[in-house]
């Protein structure tokens, strides 16, 4: 087969990047760079040393062991990986279960689409991890991945190893709108949504103990079967033992809201169970329980300046995320977009100008503040000696509208390199598609819908659906609709 | 015996067993003589005689003792015989998936049947009568498939059926029910589970719904006043031989990442799995090689890019180095999918062929398009026949020209990789089809002119 020179240059990229995945991490001595550690002081004119992909020193005038490669960072700011709380990258066969109220059986992990290119225009944007969501259809939805973007991996090397469970929950118009209002089932109203959780709560409990009850006196009749029958089996239910794993503490919850009413309702249905550690999605009224929040130990994962795009999101301000901030609130901030992703170093920023947040503050909602809520904070989200490193050069001051991500590492491996860019890096091609509609750009040039209800807009037509000739393909569900 | 009506009935039962018998016996064997066979390893022998009865090869060979009763076509030292070509899983005749899929009142438990969850389906007991599959195939040289019902995640049984007579209602006859079970991550659209998350997180709970049936049957049964009856389930119930690994599941996926969440439920639960289509397959050859993992591959290739066809090339090139370096890399992936059997056998893998999605008309130019790619008439020969016969477990049945097997196989006028080879009859469980050859073509088939059809004798 003849290669072209861009296929090469693409073979190259990722018998570069394979290397480094079979080895897993790499090294290198990063010289007279500013290095923003986000969790301690800012160190300038200084080195950071990596080995086998993690941060083994910071400070001045250090030199690299044997074979390690040295990168002269002179003029240049090194900062920690961004981390995206909320993100539907890398999904395959559909982001929403939107077909009940509660799925907690379904997982990203099982989804991973380690082919999408949008991982490697995040790298671009000195990216380095993010939170993969269900999205928000249901009040229950499915199991949230936690994954590190080294694109060119198989799905299973993308998993970001030890990170916590997490899975997705959502309150208000979303689930409404799909369960309630399109198929007439509960929840119609925010008071509906929180009768599903207690129930589901309820129900998981109910299970675990039959379960339990079961696993117990099977072992003991197989222990001893003299005199005993053997008990029925109780069906393993998938389902409800996620539902469990949250309630005994096991799986953070990231929970899609809005409203001020809602956030203090599920506040304290969590504190009702004993669930703590959990995160608020978009939460665009944090502003108005900031100080309830702050009580309860929430996180909140918010926009900087986006709403109005459905009815409960209209009441919103750009100063959401610095009001919580001011209150001591964990605040991250988040892109839930293909696109706004490339650039949440901006996002941050506009903390700054609405509510005057600190430069260290700002650049903690993108790094170690989302780590935290992903329970990655222990290994990432900071530039620390004994952490991953997970970094990116810019070129100037990252806050600054002028800097430009010139390189990002994942375990001290690049797998974005501005100097080595090659135009097409797309891992997957469709022999049969356009020129023009290869890129992909065409569908995340804005965010023009709300990306967490992606795949269920079917669900509200009123015209004829021909289910039967429909499919997902490529990671689009092509719907087949007659009209009327 | 004393009783006169008792031995009345003896001696009529004794008489129609030995009539029995002799009818038997009475059915004729047939046989092709001077013809050479090519067998499923790519050895061939000329002047040779292939001889069945009652569907089954009794010799292949040369030195055949020729019975008193056989019909005989003397090939004329001129026709090729080849064993029938196997589609491992294919939809022949399968009734289509019904369309009236209106909104269901509580999408998140709809019905098995609404969900595609179907296992307990057996397509002998579905095949629409009049379709034409069966004829166009066999046409092409096919004389058995894996038969198995259209749908979504969990369609139906594959039955191995044989293509048999030429009568509207019989045009297959089952050799083996239940032979595999056919699987997919295709959601059934609307209800749940609508994604693939969906589907897999719901083959985990049939699996456990279908152990916890399994379990709560076997106790009821050991002793009915101590257990609750178990409410009957075909859906679960069908699931148990999958459990057992007796029932191989012939599990559709296209590309490397289907195909590992494929292996991850193989994995949870000890599924014996074959993929099935297996498009992209090529790209994780060596690891299915090592996990002795069978593909019934594809030939539904994506079309030929526009910008690769003749006129393309000979009209004015517009493109700019951005267009041509993007179409450079369709044109590179084109080759690889179509190279994908090829790539899937250099690696050791077990690849037989599955026509899904395939129409017949389109069958002689895939097989073109895998001549191109470099694959050998051997290749092409074991592909459709042993290959498919070993990847659905029936390689001792099906797939070779050896005594015992069925009497499938095609009879040509030439070797299959010479482009004059037609196809002059067909062979399937014993049931002869003659394929008149249009006179030049017959012209050129040097000494034989003997061609006759048995098919009056019928």
């Amino acid at each position: 087969m003849k290669f072209t020179s861009i296929s090469l240059a693409i073979l190259g990229f990722f018998m570069f990047c394979s290397n480094a995945t079979a080895q897993k991490t790499g090294s290198v001595l990063i010289k007279n760079a500013t290095i923003i550690t986000v969790t301690s002081e800012t160190h300038t004119e200084s080195d950071m040393l990596v080995v086998n992909g993690k941060i083994t020193q910071i400070g001045k005038n250090l030199s690299a062991p044997a074979g390690v490669q040295v990168l002269d960072a002179s003029g240049k700011y090194v900062m920690p990986g961004i981390i995206d709380a909320h993100s539907h990258l890398a999904i395959s066969g559909g982001l929403n279960e939107a077909t009940n109220p509660v799925t907690a059986e379904v997982t990203m992990e099982d989804v991973i689409n380690p082919n999408d290119v949008g991982m490697y225009r995040a790298l671009a944007g000195g990216v380095t991890a993010i939170h993969m969501l269900h999205g928000s259809a249901n009040v229950i939805g499915g199991q949230s991945e936690t994954i590190k973007l080294r694109y060119g991996s198989s799905a299973s090397d993308l998993v970001f190893k030890n990170a916590p469970r997490t899975i997705k929950f959502a309150l208000g118009e979303n689930p409404t709108r799909v369960h309630g209002q399109g198929n007439g089932i509960q929840p119609r109203t925010r008071m509906g949504v929180e009768q599903v959780i207690r129930e589901t709560f309820d129900s998981a409990r109910d299970y675990k103990r039959h379960r339990e009850t079961y696993l117990k006196a099977k072992a003991d009749f197989d222990k001893n079967p003299k005199g005993k029958s053997e008990p029925a089996m109780v069906a393993r239910n998938l389902r409800l033992e996620v539902i469990n794993d949250i309630l005994d503490g096991n799986i953070l919850v990231h929970c899609h809201s809005y409203r001020a009413d809602e956030i203090l309702m599920l506040m304290r249905v969590f504190n009702d169970y004993g669930i703590k550690n959990y995160t608020f999605q978009h939460i665009l009224e944090g502003f108005k329980v900031a100080p309830e929040m702050a009580k309860n130990g929430a996180f909140a994962s918010t926009f900087s300046d986006w709403w109005a795009y459905k009815f409960e999101v209209y009441y919103a301000s750009a100063y959401n995320a610095a009001v919580m901030n001011s209150y001591g609130v964990n605040v991250s901030i988040n892109s839930d977009s293909g696109e706004l992703i490339r650039h949440l170093n901006h996002e941050a920023a506009k903390t700054m100008k609405y509510g005057n947040v600190s430069r260290e503050d700002a650049l903690k909602m993108i790094t170690i503040n989302p780590a935290k809520q992903m329970g990655i904070d222990n290994m990432t989200g900071s530039l620390e000696v004994g952490k991953d490193a997970d970094f990116a050069i810019w070129s100037a001051d990252p806050l600054s509208i002028y800097s430009i991500c010139e390189k990002t590492f994942v375990d001290g491996v690049v797998y974005f390199d501005r100097d080595k860019d090659p135009d097409d890096m797309r891992l997957m091609i469709n022999p049969n598609d356009t020129f023009s509609a290869a890129d992909g750009l065409d569908s995340m040039t804005g965010r023009h819908f709300d990306a967490c209800m992606q795949d269920v807009w079917y669900l509200f037509e009123e015209s004829y659906l021909d289910y039967s000739s429909s499919f997902w393909h490529g990671g689009h569900f092509h719907l087949n609709r007659t009209e009327r | 015996m004393k009783h006169p009506i008792l031995r009345t009935i003896l001696s009529v039962l004794t008489v129609l067993g030995v009539c029995e018998m002799a009818i038997a016996q009475a059915v004729p064997s047939q046989a092709f003589t001077n013809v050479t066979l090519h067998f499923a390893d790519g050895s061939s022998v000329s002047k040779a005689t292939i001889l069945w009865r009652n569907g089954n090869i009794e010799a292949a060979g040369v030195n055949v003792s020729i019975p008193f009763d056989a019909k005989v076509i003397d090939g004329g030292d001129s026709l090729h015989v080849y064993p029938g070509w196997i589609d491992g899983m294919t939809e022949w005749a399968m009734p289509e998936i019904p369309r009236d899929n209106a909104r269901v009142p509580d999408p998140g438990n709809p019905s098995y049947d609404r969900a595609g969850i179907q296992p307990h389906r057996l397509p002998h007991q579905m095949v629409v009568t009049n379709s034409r599959d069966f004829t166009d195939w066999r046409k092409l040289g096919f004389t058995a498939a894996g038969i198995s019902p259209r749908g979504f995640m969990l369609p139906g049984n594959v039955d191995l059926m044989t293509i048999h007579g030429t009568e509207a209602n019989d045009q297959a006859r089952l050799l083996v029910q239940g032979m595999g079970m056919r699987a997919s991550l295709q959601s059934s659209p609307g209800v749940n589970p609508s994604t693939t998350m969906g589907v897999m997180a719901r083959y985990r709970q049939l699996m456990f719904d279908s152990q916890a049936l399994r379990t709560n049957t076997r106790l009821f049964t050991s002793n009915t006043n101590a257990y609750v009856a178990p409410e009957p389930d075909p859906v679960l119930e069908s699931l148990w031989p999958v459990m057992d690994g007796k029932q191989t599941v012939f599990f559709s996926a296209d590309n490397p990442e289907d195909i590992r969440r494929v292996l991850k439920l193989r994995d949870e639960f000890g599924f014996k799995i074959v993929i099935v289509s297996g498009r992209n397959a090529w790209m994780m050859a060596s690891e299915l090689a090592q996990k002795d993992i069978a593909v019934l591959a594809t030939l539904n290739f994506p079309a030929k890019p526009s910008f690769m066809t003749q006129s393309a090339k000979d009209s004015v090139d517009k493109r700019t180095a951005e267009h041509k370096s993007h179409n450079q890399r369709q044109e590179e992936t084109w080759k690889a999918e179509v190279g994908n059997i090829k790539k899937l056998m250099d690696s050791g893998v077990l690849v037989g062929f599955t026509g899904v999605g395939l129409r017949s008309a389109d069958f002689n130019a895939r097989v073109k398009d895998l001549k191109d790619a470099g694959l050998s008439e051997q290749n092409i020969v074991q592909l459709f026949s042993t290959n498919t016969a070993k990847v659905i477990g029936h390689g001792n049945l099906l797939g070779d020209l050896k005594k015992g097997m069925i009497a499938g196989f095609g009879v040509y006028t030439h070797p299959i990789s010479d482009s004059k080879s037609k196809m002059n009859y067909s062979v399937a469980f014993g049931d002869v089809k003659y394929y008149p050859i249009p006179a030049t073509a017959a012209n050129t088939r040097g000494s034989n002119s003997r061609a006759q059809s048995m098919e009056g004798d019928k």
